[in-house]
């Protein structure tokens, strides 16, 4: 399998510098030496909590953000370092789904023109002339053609969904980042958008980015996954075997804090103490150590790096891994 | 099984009256709330699970129109004179919501909140509300609490504005705690933390938690009794071991069957259509629609059978 | 309540406008008023028999009569038609003062929002300065400066009443640009412009039509002030201003000669208000259904 996303040592730190400011300037790093690849037809997940970096991953490796550090190869050419024209071409193969289908759309659009939108930036295409291809793709994601010519209020949200992926889909893209895409759906539609996700994967051969924060989910969606804490990529590996058998302590207490719905798995659920840190003060050494029950002393002075284990597929950033 | 209810829902509605017409958001629900139990009401969004509550302590506005009777220490809290209800809301009944943030007054110090009810509902003098402010901090595990009540909500984590808020919720002492979707908004290690201390409180003060939530994961780990509702209508309810062990309404089956979990990897079986809108319900049975085994029956609405293990659908006449 | 999936009825705009208009009287008056006073303007030549700059030594400060509907003034021409033609000027004045803010002052104000950083602190301060002096210190200095004619006056207006409508559009303009689907449209490699004409415009427009409708008619009140003291369209061209200056010459011994052109700039004003409350209650979420 190529690899169709390549990123390499990402970081990115916000900086807030105001001119003439009497506040002090203040420096949040939100990613810090992120490296992973997703193959072609591949769905590598990134799961972790709030302030973890995981949306900030998200739209630099879309280029809706510039990276402080770091390279974002896509099919071989590096993103970060191309010019905005040549960028936004680009922009069509790369494609994003947001967690909020109520503010992704347009509301004084008709779906119409937001799905023939894409077609007339980058083709040119008039919307009379892109409009069979809309109705195509309206049909692809189960919308009915009428669609076309209704507004956002006038779907619940699963099917707004379905055309907040219609719009990510229309430019042909190899390459989906879904953003807690089905976060904000009702459990039975959000298995609809799922295998509706997946059969396109199948008949199209492209790759999901896809972030969320509910191990159900992953578990049941992703071939692979990132877990990430406070900025960096913790533990990585096929998303099965991981939560089976987590090597980081946090990959752990994120998957025995998540509630089974099962009575006869009913045990008090595995507590983690103390709360996530603060991206703009985090602890030194390992970032999970504060909270780690098996942190030792060598934790707070040094940041582990994320390496091999024995393990296929497997990498941990721990100095005591299970 | 002999212990009377705390509280009696009988054939409670509620209707909202949208573009001219009366609308029915909730449809005849009936159930208990008895002492010292967590019961879990659940479903997915319109399905009334949030109005049901706060109709509990009748705090729907004034164009909702109610049905039924929601008995309380022998009084219909539907039919009460407001200054009663007054003498019951934040004392003897109290609520908590989602958004912790909004939900806490951002310009008093987070002292000042919890100690307000003791102030207004038990006549306390603010130097004792203060004193007593500090234990409920100690009681939902905040550390550092006399640093804590001099603090504001914005510099609290969403965990810690959550426990404050069971902290004001805890203050007069309730009887009855609604929890609406408390932990939605947290992440799932805060989650944890808070599931497991509204459980020890439960347990220590021995108040009845009526948690309200769209989570079956949550549902399975806290609830001792469970009611699932479908756009309005309350469709099966049971002790949690028996709901997740032999689900038996339709509904109920198919949202076991569709939510993805952690601990296994397996096909999801979405449910077909979606939610009905609250202006166009079908007549009937509300869940037909989507039903794979709607038949002939269905057409008018069933009865809630009775038993603890209820379910209203004419397909399951047999269990109960 | 959680969200409920709700499909509103189909209503055309014709029966959403009735059912407005249904509910907010006082704006339909408004409305009415303001369409017969346009009416009036511009069928101008139709509704008086005299000719407005006309002079009639013979018939000078007349009181009203069947000839004279108005009566005329101290150089006998005919008041009814020089508050017609005056309107025409006046409305035309405003209006034009006021779509220009609007577009430009919207514009900026988008810009900013949108942009953000050294460009919103660069387009803010320009309009604060504007904002800080009194509003008719700033157009009687431009049409001092450059001249008294109807293009300078037009600017003149434009320039007190653009800041108000850039800090209008401003404020949404950054609670939008968090929204996803301006996030989605930069995914989707929209340009900025694209992106601000055709994404946050339309969203905004709403809140900067009422404001509009609202400082129309303070436009055609900063004319009718520049017009008072001297520094309007030069006469004879009639306009609500200077007929009520000229006739303020007058006032002791025939006062409807400024009255009249007064009550005119009165009804516009109060129309155009009427129109922008409306319009407000009309849009803001809190007072819908």
């Amino acid at each position: 399998m190529s690899n169709l996303l390549t990123v390499e040592n990402l970081g990115k730190t916000f900086t807030s510098r105001r001119f003439l400011s009497l506040r002090r300037d203040y420096e949040v790093t939100a990613l810090r030496d992120v490296s992973f690849t997703v193959a072609k037809g591949e769905t590598v997940g990134v799961v972790g909590e709030s302030g973890c970096g995981k949306s900030t991953l998200a739209r630099c490796v879309l280029d809706l953000i510039t990276p402080t550090t770091g390279a974002v190869r896509f099919d071989g050419t590096d993103l970060t370092t191309l010019a905005s024209a040549e960028k936004r071409a680009m922009r069509g193969r790369i494609q994003m789904v947001f967690q909020d289908p109520y503010s992704s759309l347009n509301s004084k659009r008709s779906i119409g023109r937001t799905l023939a939108e894409p077609l007339y930036v980058h083709k040119g295409i008039r919307y009379r002339d892109a409009l069979p291809r809309v109705r195509e793709v309206l049909g692809e994601v189960g919308m009915p053609a009428s669609a076309v010519d209704k507004y956002p209020h006038e779907f619940s949200g699963g099917q707004r969904q379905r055309i907040a992926i219609a719009r990510a889909l229309i430019l042909e893209p190899d390459l989906i980042i879904a953003d807690e895409a089905v976060s904000a759906l009702d459990v039975s539609v959000q298995a609809q958008v799922l295998l509706l996700m997946r059969r396109i994967q199948q008949e199209r051969g492209l790759s999901y980015l896809f972030i969320t924060h509910d191990l159900g989910v992953l578990r049941n969606f992703c071939d692979r996954v990132l877990v990430m804490y406070l900025g960096r990529v913790v533990e990585s590996g096929p998303v099965g075997d991981l939560l089976e058998r987590p090597r980081h302590p946090y990959t752990r207490s994120l998957r025995d804090a998540a509630p089974v719905p099962d009575v006869s798995k009913r045990q008090a659920l595995a507590l983690l103490e103390g709360e996530i840190p603060s991206p703009a003060n985090p602890p030194s050494g390992c970032p999970f150590h504060p909270r780690c029950p098996r942190a030792t002393a060598i934790c707070s002075q040094e940041a582990p790096v994320l390496a091999a284990t024995q393990d296929e597929g497997r990498r941990v950033a721990c100095h005591n891994p299970e | 099984m002999t212990a009377t209810p705390l509280m009696t829902v009988e054939d409670l509605s509620i209707s909202f009256r949208i573009e001219d017409r009366w609308c029915r958001a909730v449809n005849g629900v009936s159930f208990d709330i008895m002492p010292d139990e967590t019961l879990c009401l659940v479903g997915e969004s319109g399905c009334g699970k949030s109005i049901t509550a706060m109709s509990l302590m009748r705090l729907l506005p004034g164009s909702a129109r109610l049905g039924g009777r929601i008995g309380f220490d022998g009084k219909d809290i539907l039919t009460m004179p407001e200054a009663e209800l007054q003498t019951i809301r934040g004392r003897r009944i109290a609520m908590i919501f989602q958004e912790p943030m909004t939900s806490l007054n951002p310009v008093l110090t987070v002292g000042e909140q919890i100690a307000e009810p003791l102030v207004l509902h038990k006549g306390m003098g603010w130097a004792e509300a203060k004193r007593e402010a500090r234990h409920l901090l100690d009681l939902v595990r905040i550390p550092d609490a006399d640093r804590r009540l001099r603090q504001y909500p914005y510099e609290l984590s969403g965990g810690m504005r959550q426990r404050v808020m069971i902290a004001i919720g805890l203050a007069c002492r309730p009887e009855i705690l609604i929890a609406d979707e408390p932990t939605t908004a947290l992440d799932v290690t805060i989650q944890a933390q808070v599931l497991a201390l509204l459980d020890e409180i439960r347990r220590e003060q021995g108040l009845s938690i009526v948690l309200i939530t769209h989570d079956l994961g949550v549902v399975a780990n806290v609830a001792d009794r469970v009611a699932v509702m479908y756009a309005g209508d309350l469709v099966e309810t049971a002790p949690a071991g028996e709901l997740f062990d032999k689900p038996s309404h339709p509904y109920t089956q198919a949202l076991l069957r569709t939510v993805p979990r952690a601990d296994a990897a397996f096909d999801l079986h979405p449910i077909e259509g979606q939610v009905p809108s609250i202006q166009s319900m079908p007549e009937g049975c509300r869940f037909a629609p989507r039903c794979g085994e709607a038949h002939a029956a269905c057409s008018s609405p069933p009865n809630l059978s009775s038993g603890p293990h209820a379910v209203r659908c004419w397909a399951r006449r047999d269990v109960a | 309540m959680t969200a409920t999936v709700t499909t509103p009825p189909q209503r055309t705009p014709a029966q959403r406008l009735l059912r407005l208009a249904r509910r907010n009287k006082l704006s339909t008056v408004g409305l009415i008023l303001f369409g017969l006073i346009a009416l009036a303007a511009i069928a101008a030549p139709l509704l008086s028999s005299h000719d407005p700059l006309a002079q009639n030594i013979l018939h000078r400060l007349e009181d009203r009569s069947a000839d004279y509907l108005l009566g005329t003034d101290v150089y006998g021409r005919d008041t009814w038609a020089r508050i017609l033609f005056g309107l025409r000027v006046s409305l035309l004045i405003g209006l034009i003062s006021t779509a220009l803010a609007m577009i430009i002052g919207s514009a900026l104000g988008i810009l900013a929002g949108y942009r953000g950083g050294w460009v919103d602190s660069l387009i803010m301060r320009i309009m604060d300065m504007l904002l800080a002096f009194p509003t008719l210190i700033t157009g009687l200095f431009i049409v001092a400066v450059l001249g008294a004619n109807f293009w300078n006056i037009v600017l003149a207006i434009t320039v007190t009443i653009l800041p108000k409508f850039a800090r209008v559009a401003r404020a949404p303009t950054i609670a939008l640009k968090e929204r996803e689907f301006v996030e989605a449209a930069r995914a989707l490699g929209y340009s900025d412009v694209r992106i601000m004409a055709v994404h946050i415009a339309p969203n905004v427009l709403g809140e900067v039509i009422v404001l509009a409708s609202l400082w129309a008619a303070y436009a055609i009140r900063i004319e009718a002030y520049l017009s008072f003291i001297g520094l309007g369209i030069a006469p004879p061209t009639p306009t609500l201003g200077t007929m009520i200056r000229e006739g303020f010459e007058h006032i002791l011994d025939s006062p409807f000669v400024s009255i009249y052109p007064g009550f005119a700039v009165l009804l516009v004003v109060l129309s155009l208000n009427l129109i922008g409350d409306g319009l407000r209650d009309a849009i803001d979420p809190k007072l819908r259904d």
